[in-house]
């Protein structure tokens, strides 16, 4: 099979002066791109063939290099999140077996100890989920799995030469796999857009209308983001618009409607375990809301499984299991498969843990979570992880985290905590407390502290709709 | 009141409710902290904007202007003067 990295080169090679990518004022074609990999290349000499390398994942030409040389390689790559905290990046790292961590835009590579876990064959890609507290998860994809995924990619969204992707999402994300790879595999170009300024809605619209962008993926949040900054613009050339991770409002899909006039909506579900496995098309005559996710993609398997364990063959609600061509093999660490893999009818499934809904047209809706996990911007967060990180600090006597509806932000991680008695302890000192322990998108952005006994259920848990609205009685409504 | 009272009341106000003022130094970091996220940032750079009456243009927008009170005080100077600030 003609893979991602065959593609890259025969590009590079039939069309050298095709535009590869934008970053920043910087336009690379696939010739210099190439260039670019090479020179990656003399980074990893040195390094045993085959060993794991972690790879920091700054946003920037030369990181994209630096893929490509692995892949030249056959070197596996963990894409970490430069943003986590440094003890959690190192202990990630060194657990994946990376015994070498490259900044390929600073040119550095720093080494540790790292311990020798089993990666399987065909793996090159690594990827970390959120995890918000204890270590993330690291998933290993088969180059097998990304080649199979961008072929999809490019012909669903006619991602080839002379067309434009862009880019939002950190080059750690899975969603790259469609944004950055698929595009650099077929000869498109790639337009980065800067974590420094994405959340600025101006500048979004200013790439989109400078680069021709004709294919955009996105968290909800950009389109909110780019739709207030662009109440009168008008943007032609966008055929295709992809909202993924996070649910969206139905204003946020008639502002997408109306800015991208020509656009054909997407609604894409997926994991970083299974990569996107279901998708759903806006009908825009008819914009059915919420947005379902639709249909699983060919040859993606789904399960909907019922609180008791039995599968649900026809209309019903339950967890939804995915299997498929691009599922991961399993966690590297394989301890940590336990509860979330499991076999039905002789097929590994991956459990997402995502509560659905199938109706008699066999279309799946998102209806909640089997677990404490919320999305906030996209980034997966497991809310009970956040209280137990508040709770570990000596002067917290309880604490209670939910995610509440945001116009903007579509969730605004909150938390409400009850402090000792007579402490001073304030939000400042926990803020810095979960900087500490927590990656910076688990770190609640509104944060309380009361003297006061948190409110109880009748069972004696803590209420925790109750505990915020006590404590703020300005967002009261919005609490649903 | 100086820039850096201004600046600090509106982070507490916003960003820490409760938090005595005085236990926010002019030095430490609001941006590892967990203070400001990117969204918190833009918040306050459209704060400081209006407040200061200071245009920020797009290469303001570099997070190290912003990453502390003193910092921000900074900013705030140069900005008012004129001069280039990254």
């Amino acid at each position: 099979m003609t893979g991602l990295l065959e593609r890259f080169l025969s590009t590079a090679d039939r069309l050298a002066a095709l535009p590869a990518l934008h970053w920043n004022g910087c336009d690379l074609t696939y010739s210099e791109l190439r260039t670019e990999m090479e020179r990656q290349m003399l980074l990893l000499e040195g390094i045993p063939a085959g060993a794991p390398v972690c790879i920091a994942a700054h946003k920037n030409p030369s990181t994209l290099g630096l893929v490509f040389a692995c892949l030249e390689l056959e070197r596996p790559f963990l894409l970490l999140a430069p943003t986590l905290a440094a003890a959690t990046f190192e202990q990630v790292s060194a657990r994946s077996g990376c015994a070498h961590i490259i900044d390929a835009g600073a040119g550095t590579v720093r080494t540790q100890r790292a311990d020798f876990p089993k990666i399987p064959d065909d793996v090159r890609f690594m990827l970390a989920t959120s995890g918000s507290t204890g270590l993330p998860k690291v998933v290993p994809i088969r180059q097998g799995a990304v080649d199979r995924f961008i072929e999809w990619a490019a012909n669903v969204f006619d991602i080839r030469p002379a067309r434009t992707v862009l880019n939002l999402a950190p080059l750690n994300f899975d969603l790259c796999f469609l944004d950055v790879w698929t595009t650099l595999a077929y000869g498109g170009r790639v337009v980065l857009a800067d974590p420094d300024q994405a959340a600025k809605g101006s500048y979004l619209l200013d790439l989109v209308h400078r680069f021709d962008v004709h294919v955009i993926q996105g968290v909800p949040m950009f389109f909110t983001l780019m739709a207030a900054a662009g109440e009168e613009g008008r943007f032609h050339a966008v055929d295709h618009i992809m909202f993924t991770g996070d649910a969206i409002t139905e204003l946020t899909v008639y502002a997408t409607m109306r800015l991208f006039p020509n656009s054909r909506l997407h609604n894409i579900y997926g994991c970083t375990e299974t990569n996107d496995s279901f998708m759903y098309e806006v009908d825009r005559t008819a914009v059915a809301y919420p947005l379902p996710i639709g249909a699983p993609l060919p040859g993606v398997n789904a399960v909907v499984m019922s609180d008791d364990g039995a599968v649900v063959d026809g209309a019903g609600t339950g967890e939804l299991l995915i299997a498929g061509p691009y599922l991961t093999p399993g966690y590297l660490d394989p301890s940590r498969n336990t509860g979330r893999f499991t076999e039905i009818r002789g097929t590994t499934y991956f459990r997402s843990g995502d509560l659905v809904q199938r109706d008699e047209a066999r279309t799946i809706r998102l209806i909640g979570r089997s677990d404490f996990q919320v999305k906030v911007r996209g980034v997966a967060i497991n809310t009970a992880e956040v209280e137990t990180v508040l709770g570990d600090h000596p002067l917290v006597r309880a604490a209670a985290v939910v995610a509440l509806p945001d116009p903007l932000t579509g969730r605004t991680l909150t938390a409400v905590v009850q402090r000792q008695r007579g402490s001073s302890l304030s939000s400042f000192a926990l803020k810095k407390h979960c900087a500490q322990n927590l990656p910076k998108s688990a770190i609640p952005t509104l944060l309380y502290v009361t003297d006061e006994q948190l409110p109880l259920t009748s069972t004696g848990k803590i209420n925790r709709r109750q505990a915020i609205e006590d404590c703020t009685p300005n967002v009261e409504r919005r609490v649903s | 009141m100086n820039n850096i009272e201004t600046v600090r009341n509106f982070v507490i106000e916003e960003f820490l409710p409760g938090t005595n003022p005085a236990e926010l130094g002019v030095e430490d970091d609001l941006l590892n902290s967990g203070v400001l996220d990117s969204l918190g940032l833009l918040k306050m750079i459209a704060w400081i904007e209006s407040t200061f009456d200071v245009p920020i243009g797009d290469t303001d927008l570099d997070p190290d202007n912003f990453s502390s009170l003193a910092a921000i005080d900074g900013f705030i100077t140069s900005a008012r003067q004129g001069a280039p600030t990254v």
